[in-house]
This record gives C-alpha cells, structure tokens and sequence, in this order.
C-alpha cells in the first residue's frame, strides 16, 4: 500500500485536501466538512459527537486564531500525516482537524457509536449471579472485564483482521497465572489467521480452535463478564472480537461444558446437587432413546412382566418398529426446537399448542408412535435443553442419533460399539494443547474433585 | 519414554487381566474351592509379573522383539519375533472368539457371529491407530465404570438373597483340583497373558513404575476374582459351577431385586466387553508394535493387516462354544500360554544374566 503523506502548507494544499477527501470517500451526505478560520473539520456525523466537537474543538480554535493545536480540549488526541491513516481514523468516528501551515493532521477520537447499554444475559442465566452480559463493543466489554478483575496482570494482545471491517481482535490474559505455553500457542494461531472480513467471534473460533470439524466444541464461548473473569484467574485465556458480545475461552475441556456459572452463585450443596441432577439427565439425553428401543426390539426378557405387558400394550397398535417410532419423535422434536429459536416471538404460544396438543395427542390417537416412546422422546428432549453449554448441546444431539441406529440395529452391543468409538474419538482430542477429557483422563485428583463436588470455599 | 501415568498404566492391566475371565470364570475346575484357586493363582501371578518387569529391567530401552535378538542373534530372534507375532494374534482371536460366542448367546442371538467379529475388531483397529497414549486414557475412563458395575452386581446379588455360605463347604478338602486350577489353569490365563505388553513395554513407563502398576492391578483383579467366585459359588452351587459355560452369567441371571430389575445378563455382557475389548486390543496392538520393530514399518501400517488376520484367525478357529472352550482350557494352556508366555520368557531372562555374569557383553 502506498504511504500518502499529507502536506498542508497554504489554502491551497487545505484546499485539495478535502478534495482527496472527497475522492477516497465518496461525497457522502453524512460526511462533514467544516472550516474554522484557517483550519478544516472533517468528521462523520453519525459516528462523532457534534456536540462535543463544537464544544471541544471549534470553540477553542475560533476564539485562539494562534492555531495552537493544543488549544483542542478533546482528551484523546494524536497527530499524523499519513493519509490512510486519516481516512481510517475519519471512518472509525475521530475528527480529523486540518491546520494551515502545518504538515501534521490532529485526529481527536470523539467517537461516538450508536451501541446498545450492558445488557442481560439471555443464554446463560444464572438466578442468583450478576446480570450482565457483554454488549456488541469491544471498549465496553473489556470494561466490564476488568472491572471485575482489577489486576495488573491482565495483559492484552491485539490483532486486526479484514481490510474492509478491519475488526478489533483481543488475546486476554493473566500475566504469570496463564501458562506461557498456553499464550505463545493461541498467538501463534491468531497470528497465522488469513481471515478477509469477519464477522463476530465464531469467525475466529472456527480458524483457531483445534480441529475445526470435529462435534464436539474445543472452544468454550460465554456471553458473560464474570465466567471471563473468573477463567483468567485461573489461568486461561480469552479471546474479545469487536462487534461480538460472545467471547471465546480456552483450553475447553469435555466437563467444563457441564458447570454452569450458577454453581459459584450458590452453596456448595445446592451446586453439587445440581451438578449431579445435570450429569444424571445428560448421560439420559445421550442414552434413554437408545436404550428404550434396544431393550423392547433386543432384551425384552430385563422389562419386568408388569411393564412389558403394558409397553406391548401400548405399542399394538403402532404399525412401525421401535427404531422407526423414535426417529419420527426425535425429528419432530427437533423440529419444534428449531421453529421456537428461529420464529418471531409473538409466536411462541402457537408452535406450543400445536406441538402439545396436536402432535401429542394425535400422534397416539391415529397409532402412528406409541405412548412410552412420546413420554422417553420428551424426557429427552427436556433432559438435552439442561446441558449449559450450548454447543455441546449438538454433540449429544448428533451423537444420540448415531446411538439410536446403533441400537435399533445391534441393541446394547450396537450402544456399546457407539460409546467406544466415542470414546477414542474424544480421547484424542485437544483444546488448546490439553487432552479433552481431563481431569478424567488424564486423571488428576485436584481438579476432579472440585468436578465432582463443588468444593466448599476456604473458611476463617 | 514415560508416556503414561502409573493410574493409566494399572488401569490398562486391570482391564487386560479381567478381560474374558470374568465371563468364563476364574478356575471353574476347582469347584467350591475355586476362590482359594484365586488366592494362589494371584499371589503366583504377581510374581510372574514381577518376574517380567525384572526382564524389562535387563533392557530399558528394549521391547520383547530387541531382547530376543538381542540374546538369540539377529535371524533366530527374527524367526522367534514371527513366531510371536503370530500368538499374540491367536490370542487376540481367541478372544474375538470369546466376543462372538458371547454376543450371539446372550444379546444378538439371530446376528451372524462374523458380522458382532468384524464390527468388534473394527472398533479395535481404531484402538490400535490411536495408540498406547490414548489407549491408556481410554483405560482411565473405564476403570471407574468397571468399578461401579462390579459393586452394583455385588449389591444386588446380595439384595436378592440368593447367597448361600454354606455351598462354599467343605473348604479345601481336595488340594489337588485347587492346584491343578491355579497352575498351569488360571495362572496362564489371566496373568501370563499379560506378557503381551512386553511387545511395547519401552513405550508405557520405566520398569520401576511398570512394576508398581502391574502388581497392584494384579492384586485388584485377584481380589475381584475371588469375590465373583465366592458369589458365584455361594449362588449356583459348585456342581452348576463347575458345568455352565459361563458360570457368572448363570449367577447374574439369579439376580431379582423387588420384582423389577430381573434378567440383568445383557447389561453384564455389556459391561463385560469392556474388559474383552482391552484385552483384544492389546494383543492386537502387541502384534502390530513388534511387526512395527521387526520391520522398521510405522505401527499404524501394520494395523488392518493384522485385523484382518485376527479376524479370520477368529472366524476359522471352530466348530462350536464347546470345541472353542475345550481348546481353551486343555489344548492352548500347553502349547501357547505355557511355553511362550511363562517359560520362554524365564528362559531368556536366565540368558540374558548368564551373559551378563560370564561377560560376553549382555549389551
């Protein structure tokens, strides 16, 4: 890219100044150009704060004909007589301040984007935690941050990413507390990003998280300060994209998806017990559809008397075999689960009706699917929205499928076949250079501990 | 060299050595003293382990293939290192056999037994391309699993009231059957089996921590073999015992606690291919590592041409269960387990300290 540099020594160079401005920029209509005295404002209207410019800047250069650049009372300012630079700068809502007779262009950051307040967290809620959410700017977020944290650890490394967006990309940490290792390794990785325009953190994710095609997420993303804060003292690390209120955290390990922030917010006993109603249910979502159609199509004879009879009876008049029955339910399910996050709000109630009441009823009612299967599918379904983490949600999600052919086909031995293979699978995987299933495997004592029962914070 | 951890290492032996013994029964011959069958076999086979890690001490950096030409020179410790390849995959086939008969018992009766082989051996060629990081990993996930199903089978034995001391008497009035169980019997099989991480033992852990974690897995199996057999016992009687197949399944089959959890086997046999599949997957993985060092060829190159192999070795091996199990106990204890797993190993090690006393340079 060429260096432009800008020479302003009379009207004239004042003069075609502007015009270049004019050319590189388009003549837009919210695109302000403004002369005081000897000296030429140009700013974006929607992006700086009028007020504050005529407060700030033209105020003091007209009563102060000296051109003294000092005589700008904005706070953050800097000079340059790069040419890119100014339009950049133009674009990201500074004012650019031309002086005659000087070579230098002052550029006063009065940035002010329309940006939406903190907001609630709508993803991870947590009943009794704070309620804030990080918002779409990156200032803010980091504010909140560090607000939290206080420390004079944290350190920052920053990227840009894209020539059009040129989007804000962070790297946080806690100098000493996270491994070096572990810093060099993700920094290398953003540094090898070849990324044109992105759009919020997923892009990024996607390029640095460790196998990219794999389920199962080897990245946590959080919509929250305090689950940021809380991972940096530990000794992990972030990444903040500007215009994204996700933030990416690693290393991410298999169980980190099942703790919510919820179990800091609450007595230990409660967490646990929590933690335990969590895992129990999830190991259901992942399981009970398989293990439903393996025992009534494979081992009838470990249904007691009592309940075979009433399952067979039940299931007369359904037409199809078990495996069949649940794939129409599993679809259905995630069917409704898709038009209820993709819908307009107002709509909700219907799809509700609609599915409890016509599917519900009338599925059983023409003896399409049996009654034990809508009441196994619906455990499911409710037992799949408790895994915290979002995107682990649609590991288990695809992974229950896989199980259900493999059951339907083999029974047990087909589930078990599907559980080992998982396994492997997941032993080899990493996040961030630590192996996915630790503290498990590897096993370490100290951490799963606190996995399995939130330990109690330290007493007087 | 120290790849993995002691935890990982005594939860892949743990589960080598539970492996098909806890479906067929430790020591069945011995009737109602087969428990203190169990007692004796372990407390030998701790120390044939322990004899092993004395082995592996002579050569730290040496697998079994590097000892054998080490000591018998390079073309007949070739030759021995081809025999060897080959019984590490008999065994691993034997118990893809084990697998198959197993299945079509007790969970997939109308499946053809090639088609549970080939999907089980498939899952073990997938176990073998990970490698022994992963497969150690893998242990460390399982053990906790296994632990947990063997305490809910004890609870619900014991819930179901089917327990019975008195079958357990009279106690050692024959020494001779218990004996004869423990050696050669269930001394082979488990335990001198476990040879076969000798293929790769320069790959776990040094022989000081190798030892730790073979001993201590030798003894938690012991322990939860004489447990099982005493339940066993005290179930279904010494008679049945010593008759079924697969005398644990009997026993399971007893269970019956409140009239709901009743017929439980195919949620044991389930569980009991936990153990199976490591136990295959080791002999596999023995077989491909020493190819791997015999040949010089990558180890995950030598992993579905081996497959195949114990594949078919499995397929062909025999007629029926009863033929296969008769195999097992009379003819494969002498002519496999014996000599290539106990005294072909003594044998070297006394070779390998001859050397080393007389001098001629025991490398």
């Amino acid at each position: 890219m060429e260096q432009q540099t800008i020479r302003l020594s009379n009207e004239a160079d004042l003069e075609q100044f502007a015009e270049e401005l004019k050319t590189t920029l388009g003549s837009m209509p919210d695109l302000v150009f403004r002369s005081v005295g000897s000296s030429l404002i140009v700013y974006i209207s929607g992006l700086a704060d009028q007020q504050r410019i005529e407060r700030e800047i033209v105020e003091p250069l007209s009563a102060n004909h000296e051109t003294e650049p000092f005589s700008i009372k904005t706070p953050s300012v800097q000079q340059t007589n790069n040419y890119q630079q100014t339009v950049q700068a133009i674009l990201s809502g500074m004012a650019a301040v031309a002086i005659c007779g000087r070579d230098q262009v002052i550029l006063a950051n009065l940035a002010a984007f329309p940006t939406r307040g903190v907001p609630e967290p709508h993803i991870e809620t947590a009943v009794l935690g704070p309620q804030e959410a990080f918002s779409e700017n990156l200032d803010t977020n980091i504010a909140l941050i560090r607000r939290i944290t206080k420390s004079e650890k944290l350190r920052m490394k920053v990227w840009h990413f894209g020539s059009v967006a040129h989007t804000e990309v962070r790297l946080l940490y806690f100098d000493q507390v996270a491994p070096g290792e572990l810093v060099e390794e993700l920094s290398k990785r953003l540094d090898g990003v070849h990324l044109e325009d992105i759009l919020g953190s997923n892009y990024i994710a996607e390029s640095i998280r460790d196998r990219p095609l794999s389920w199962f997420p080897t990245v946590q993303k959080t919509e929250r300060p305090d689950v940021v804060a809380n991972a940096l003292m530990k000794g992990r690390v972030a990444v903040v994209v500007n215009n994204t209120p996700i933030a990416l955290l690693f290393p991410f390990t298999f169980w980190n998806a099942f703790e919510t922030v919820e179990d800091i917010y609450l007595s230990y006993s409660s967490a646990t017990f929590l933690r335990w109603i969590r895992a129990y249910f999830i190991l259901s979502a992942l399981l009970l559809p398989s293990l439903y159609v393996a025992i009534t199509t494979f081992h009838n004879e470990m249904l007691p008397t009592n309940l075979l009879l009433s399952i067979a009876a039940s299931r007369e008049a359904s037409p199809f075999p078990a495996l069949v029955e649940a794939l129409i339910m599993e679809s259905i399910f995630e069917a409704i689960r898709e038009a209820i996050v993709r819908m307009p709000r107002v709509l909700v109630q219907a799809v509700s009706v609609v599915g409890a009441l016509v599917i519900g009823q009338a599925i059983v009612q023409a003896g399409i699917v049996s009654i034990p299967m809508i009441i196994v599918v619906s455990i499911t379904g409710i037992a799949s929205l408790m895994i915290p983490h979002y995107e682990t949600t649609f590991a288990i999600r695809i992974l229950r499928i896989i199980l259900l052919l493999m059951a339907g086909g083999l029974g047990f031995f087909g589930i078990a076949l599907g559980l080992f293979f998982t396994q492997i699978y997941l032993t080899g995987l990493r996040s961030a250079g630590l192996p996915y299933l630790t503290p498990i495997a590897p096993f370490s004592w100290k951490s799963l501990k606190n996995l399995i029962i939130r330990q109690p914070f330290e007493r007087p | 060299m120290k790849i993995l951890t002691t935890w990982q290492l005594y939860g892949l032996v743990l589960l080598f050595l539970l492996g098909t013994s806890v479906v067929f029964g430790i020591a069945s011959t011995a009737k109602q003293d087969a428990w203190i069958t169990a007692c004796i076999s372990t407390f030998f086979g701790a120390a044939l382990l322990w004899l092993y890690s004395k082995l592996y001490e002579t050569n730290v950096d040496k697998n079994w293939s590097g000892l054998l030409t080490g000591s018998f020179g390079r073309y007949v410790g070739s030759i021995l290192c081809v025999i060897y390849v080959f019984i590490f995959i008999y065994s691993a086939g034997r118990d893809l056999r084990d697998i198959g008969e197993l299945t079509s018992t007790f969970l997939l009766p109308k499946t053809p037994i090639g088609i549970t082989m080939v999907l089980f051996q498939l899952l073990v060629s997938y176990i073998c391309y990970a490698g022994v990081e992963r497969m150690g990993r893998l242990a460390e996930l399982n053990v906790p699993v296994i632990f947990i199903i063997f305490l809910l089978e004890v609870i619900l034995l014991v819930a179901s009231g089917t327990i019975h001391l008195s079958l357990l008497t009279p106690v050692a009035a024959e020494w001779k059957p218990i004996i004869t169980a423990a050696i050669p019997g269930n001394l082979t099989v488990p335990y001198s089996e476990a040879f076969a991480f000798a293929a790769f033992w320069s790959k776990t852990m040094p022989p000081k921590n190798f030892r730790k974690a073979a001993i201590l897995s030798c003894a938690t199996a012991g322990l939860i073999f004489i447990v099982l057999d005493i339940l066993a016992i005290s179930s279904i009687g010494p008679e049945l015992f010593a008759r079924s197949f697969f005398p644990l399944m009997t026993t399971f089959h007893l269970v019956n606690f409140a009239d709901f959890i009743q017929n439980i086997d195919p949620f044991i046999v389930t569980a009991f291919l936990i153990g199976v599949l490591f136990k295959i997957s080791i002999f596999t993985y023995a077989a491909c590592a020493m190819i791997s060092d015999l040949w010089k060829v990558n180890i995950r190159s030598a992993v579905i041409p081996v497959s195949a192999i114990v594949f078919l070795f499995a397929f062909y091996m025999t007629e029926s269960l009863s033929s296969h199990l008769f195999t097992g106990h009379q003819w494969a204890i002498w002519v496999v387990f014996m000599p290539f797993f106990v005294i072909f190993p003594m044998l070297t090690l006394l070779v390998i300290k001859l050397k080393k006393i007389v001098g001629i340079g025991g490398s």
